[in-house]
C-alpha cells in the first residue's frame, strides 16, 4: 500500500513539544492561532519567514516539516530539468554544438544523477 | 513520492459519546493522539461522525483505519453503538479508507489477559510522549478515565503495525 507523505508536519511536532497553538504562535510571532491552525490544516502555505521561523523552534529542517511539499516540488523540479534537457538536446541537433549549450546540459545532466529517485534511462 | 512501506493508520477505539484516537506512520511515528468527545443534548453518533471523526479522516488521509468492536462480546446487542460503528464504517467508505475491525482487545492473545492499564503502560512504554497523559491507575470505586480510550487505541494501531515492544509490563 503506497502512501504519500503529508504536505506537513507541524502538528505533529508541536504536539510532540506539548504547546498549544496559542503558544506555538507566540513563538513564531504570528498574529494569533487561527493562522497556525490553516498552516497545520494545509489550508494556507506559510511565508518563507514563518516556515523558517517553524525551523527554528521545532528543530527540524523546513524539508522535514513541509514533507510533503518538499516532495511534491522536488518532483516537479525535476520534471522540469528533464523537459529542459529535452529542449537543449533538441537545440544541439538543430545549430550543432556550442560551448554554452554543452555546459548547460552537463550541468543539468550532473544534477539529475545526484537527485534521489532518478532512473539513467539509455535512449 | 511515495513510498511503499509507508503506512498511516488511524485507529480509534469506541465510547457511545466519546472515541480516542491515535494516528501512527509506520514503522513507529506517532503523528497525532487525543480524546474527542460530545456530552450535549442530541444525536452524539451524528455529531461525532461528522464534527469530530470527519476531520481527522480529511487531515491525516490514513491509509485504513482500525478499530474494535467489543459489542460482538456483549451479551445483548446495543443499538446506540451499533449505529456508531456502522456509520463509522460509511464515512470511511466515502473517503476510501479501508476500514479493519478487531474483535479482542490486542494484548488478550497472549495467555494471560493485561488489564488497560498494563496495556497502557505497554504503550507509554513505546511511545514515550504519551507518558504525559497516563492516567494513574483506577481505585475500584472509581470510573474509568476518559484518556483510556486513547492508549486502547494506541494499543490497537500498534497491533495493526506489529510493533511488539510488548514485554511484560513492570510491576
Amino acid at each position: 500500500m503506497a502512501t504519500r507523505r503529508l504536505p506537513n508536519y507541524l502538528r505533529t511536532y508541536r504536539k510532540h513539544s506539548g504547546l498549544s497553538q496559542s503558544e506555538v504562535a507566540f513563538l513564531i510571532r504570528l498574529k494569533d492561532k487561527s493562522d497556525l491552525s490553516r498552516y497545520e490544516r494545509s489550508v494556507r502555505l506559510p511565508s518563507l519567514r514563518v516556515a523558517l521561523a517553524c525551523q527554528e523552534v521545532f528543530g527540524k529542517p523546513v524539508s522535514e516539516l513541509f514533507a510533503g511539499l518538499n516532495d511534491s516540488v522536488a518532483r516537479n523540479s525535476r520534471n522540469q530539468m528533464k523537459r529542459l534537457q529535452t529542449r537543449l538536446q533538441a537545440n544541439i541537433a538543430a545549430r550543432g554544438t556550442g560551448n554554452r549549450i554543452m555546459q548547460k546540459l552537463q550541468w543539468i545532466s550532473h544534477r539529475l544523477l545526484e537527485m534521489p529517485n532518478f532512473k539513467l534511462v539509455s535512449v | 513520492m511515495s513510498y511503499k512501506s509507508l503506512t498511516r493508520v488511524l485507529a480509534l477505539d469506541l465510547h457511545p459519546r466519546r472515541f480516542g484516537y491515535v494516528v501512527v506512520e509506520s514503522p513507529d511515528r506517532l503523528l497525532d493522539w487525543g480524546v474527542r468527545s460530545y456530552r450535549h443534548k442530541g444525536n452524539s453518533a451524528d455529531v461525532l461522525i461528522r464534527r469530530r471523526l470527519k476531520p481527522l479522516l480529511e487531515l491525516w488521509k490514513p491509509s485504513i483505519l482500525v478499530l474494535r468492536n467489543g459489542l460482538s462480546m456483549a451479551r445483548r446487542p446495543h443499538q446506540r453503538s451499533e449505529t456508531l460503528l456502522k456509520r463509522i464504517a460509511t464515512e470511511a467508505k466515502n473517503h476510501e479508507v479501508p476500514i479493519r475491525i478487531l474483535k479482542k482487545r490486542p494484548g488478550s492473545e497472549q495467555g494471560k489477559k493485561l488489564t488497560k492499564n498494563e496495556n497502557a503502560r505497554r504503550v507509554a512504554e513505546q511511545f514515550s510522549v504519551l507518558r504525559w497523559k497516563m492516567p494513574p491507575k483506577r481505585k475500584p470505586w472509581e470510573s474509568e478515565d476518559y484518556r483510556m480510550n486513547m492508549f486502547a487505541a494506541a494499543a490497537l494501531a500498534m497491533a495493526q503495525l506489529n510493533i511488539t515492544s510488548f514485554s511484560p509490563a513492570p510491576s
